[in-house]
């Protein structure tokens, strides 16, 4: 097993962490633990001179580990302000970074609370991460699009500047004033493919490289959990809302995002989350164009509705019939040749029986099945397929 | 994996062990009249117990199957959180009564509701089998297509395949379940019992609820989150 080391944002609700007395950090009151992981807590914090409230991540100097997690957590964050030329509206922004005697700290935006009112010091403040989002079940089609975009164009920043997050799951993903944005950059590394294999396991791709590919892997299973509401262990099962999501066109678009996204094999993936939100974005385009369209032709025709009912019944009685063949074998999976050509779909995938075909020639001669060493042959001489509409044949047990 | 859960150090087979069983639990519970409430409380009863190993080394395999063993954990934990009136006041919606039958005549429903809970989640394995065998875009045309019963147009649309993909997909998945459900191929019912199984999967914020309270147990014995 890989490190899991990781640090994720949630409510601290444990004995231990309120035992905890505050940590000394200059220009910040530090309140109490809203957040911890494995090396590290996050605390709520105000401001002695403005009084603003941020959240303060506290790493220790002195870690029994034999890593050195705090010095790794200000290479990442010196990385990323090397790397990144502004702020980007979907990065969690870091104000400050300093070090006392004991530890390393940062000073973040403090998240919303999980009610979707402003961050507080009130005593019941959680702090608004995807994660806890989730726990209330899938997101609308319109707030799973909006967050999804938001989630891609912080990641494309990061990989626009050649760096990997390795750790894009829920908890890392918070929302201040509504917008979301990806947070945790400890493990915030150049995109190389040899970097090492660290974040959260279930969120790592099979083929183990953790380079933008991998982000991208990591961020399709974040938008199947917004889509379907299941813990990305359940991938890619369609959950209760199947019926629902299946007739949604923004749904639609966002699964078969998600689905090249997770490709087991990392070529066919999107090289990293730019590729992923362009497809995105031309994918949206393409569904609106067709839902403008369809509306233009059902407005055309209502105008023109007396003139086409004259001109349709004209079409229909002189219209051939539609021609469709099932094609059906014993045993099943044969392939079928028609005048000696393999019949295959639109993608290229060779039919196997049984199955319905439709658009196929109008005359034929011969029709060939194959299936693993075996064929039949059945020679129907010129044969209109309009007039056929089953096609079948059997072997014997022995071959 | 009994062996690894019995060594105590290996964080995966716990893991294992949760995602395998907690569905049949969870399912055997709301079967016996549980609240989900309830019913997330002996998944984690049953769960601790096990992590703990107080009960594990009571196994003996020459004394029975591991499913009577586990059967008995979980069905002593069912009788003994419907007993806590505490319970049963915070339960959402409340437990509802176990009918006032002869002990030996509750034995035998609680024994068959498990017979019944151990058949569904076997099923539900299966189905993870083949989830983690096929091709995502593929296993995903197969149950839309086969166990959701919508059309083979609308799944293609979904799922970006064609509609020839999404019949070879179904195709593939059904032969690969009769290879493993053998025991099912002769009457033919494989398709309903896997629906009836699937319907009887726990919400997906269940599913949340108790991935969270595993991770918290998991941080706490091994000090990491739940991988």
């Amino acid at each position: 097993m890989g490190d899991t080391e990781t640090v994720s944002q949630h409510a601290a609700n444990s004995s231990s962490a309120d035992d905890n007395s505050p940590p000394t950090v200059s220009d910040y009151d530090l309140t109490r633990v809203i957040g911890e992981g494995g090396f590290g807590q996050v605390w709520l914090a105000t401001n002695r001179a403005t009084g603003h409230l941020r959240a303060v991540k506290v790493i220790p100097l002195h870690h029994s580990g034999a890593k050195d997690p705090a010095g790794r957590e200000i290479t990442s964050i010196t990385r990323l302000e090397a790397n990144l030329r502004r702020q980007h509206a979907n990065l969690l922004n870091i104000h400050h970074v300093g070090m006392t005697d004991e530890c390393v700290f940062y000073v973040m935006d403090l998240a919303d609370d999980v009610s979707g009112s402003p961050g507080s010091s009130r005593p019941g403040y959680r702090p608004a991460t995807l994660q806890s989002r989730l726990e209330a079940g899938p997101l609308p089609p319109d707030e799973c699009r909006r967050s999804a975009r938001q989630l891609l164009a912080g990641l494309a920043s990061l990989h626009q500047a050649g760096m990997v997050h390795r750790d894009v799951k829920p908890a890392n993903c918070l929302f201040v004033d509504g917008r979301l944005k990806l947070a945790d950059f400890g493990l915030v590394a150049e995109a190389d493919p040899h970097v090492s294999r660290v974040g959260t396991l279930k969120y790592m791709p099979p083929d183990g490289r953790m380079d933008a590919r991998a982000d991208v892997y990591a961020a399709g299973l974040v938008i199947y959990e917004m889509i379907t509401g299941l813990p990305a262990e359940c991938f890619p099962r369609p959950g209760d809302g199947a019926e629902e999501a299946v007739d949604n066109a923004i749904l639609g678009v966002l699964n078969r995002v998600v689905l090249r996204a997770c490709e087991p094999d990392p070529q066919r993936r999107f090289r990293d989350a730019r590729e992923m939100l362009a497809e995105l974005e031309r994918s949206e385009s393409r569904a609106t164009d067709r839902r403008a369209k369809s509306r233009r032709w059902i407005l055309g025709s209502a105008a023109s509705v007396v003139v086409a009912s004259l001109a349709a019944l004209g079409f229909w009685i002189s219209r051939p019939s539609r021609v469709y063949v099932n094609f059906v074998t014993d045993p099943f999976e044969a392939t079928i040749y028609l005048d000696d050509v393999l019949l295959v779909d639109e993608r290229g995938e060779p039919y196997t029986t049984p199955c319905t075909v439709d658009d196929l020639p109008a005359i034929i001669c011969r029709v060939v099945f194959k299936h693993d060493d075996r064929q039949k042959d059945l020679d129907l001489g010129p044969r209109d397929l309009a007039e056929q509409t089953r096609i079948e044949a059997r072997w014997d047990s022995q071959p | 994996m009994l062996n690894r859960l019995q060594d105590g150090s290996d964080p995966l087979a716990w893991e294992e062990f949760f995602s395998r069983y907690w569905t049949l639990i969870f399912g055997f519970a709301r079967h016996r009249g549980c609240s989900e409430h309830t019913a997330e409380e002996v998944v984690q009863d049953v769960m601790l117990k096990v992590f703990e190993q107080k009960d594990l080394f009571n196994y003996d395999p020459a004394r029975g199957r591991f499913r009577d063993w586990l059967g008995t954990l979980v069905r002593n934990r069912v009788v003994q959180r419907r007993r806590r009136p505490a319970d049963r006041v915070r339960a959402q919606g409340g437990d509802a009564d176990l009918a006032p039958a002869e002990p030996q005549a509750q034995d035998d429903t609680a024994d068959a509701a498990w017979e019944v809970a151990f058949e569904q989640s076997l099923l539900l394995v299966l189905l993870d089998v083949i989830r983690r065998e096929m091709d995502p875009r593929a296993y995903l045309a197969f149950e839309l297509y086969t166990l959701h019963d919508l059309s083979g147009k609308k799944v293609a649309n979904y799922t970006g395949l064609s509609r020839n993909g999404v019949y070879r997909a179904h195709k593939r998945a059904v032969s690969r379940l009769s290879e493993l459900g053998a025991a099912y191929r002769k009457d033919g019912q494989l398709g309903d019992r896997l629906k009836r199984a699937m319907r009887e999967r726990p919400p997906a914020a269940v599913e949340w609820s108790l991935n969270t309270r595993l991770e918290e147990t998991m941080r706490s014995r091994w000090g990491t989150p739940k991988p």
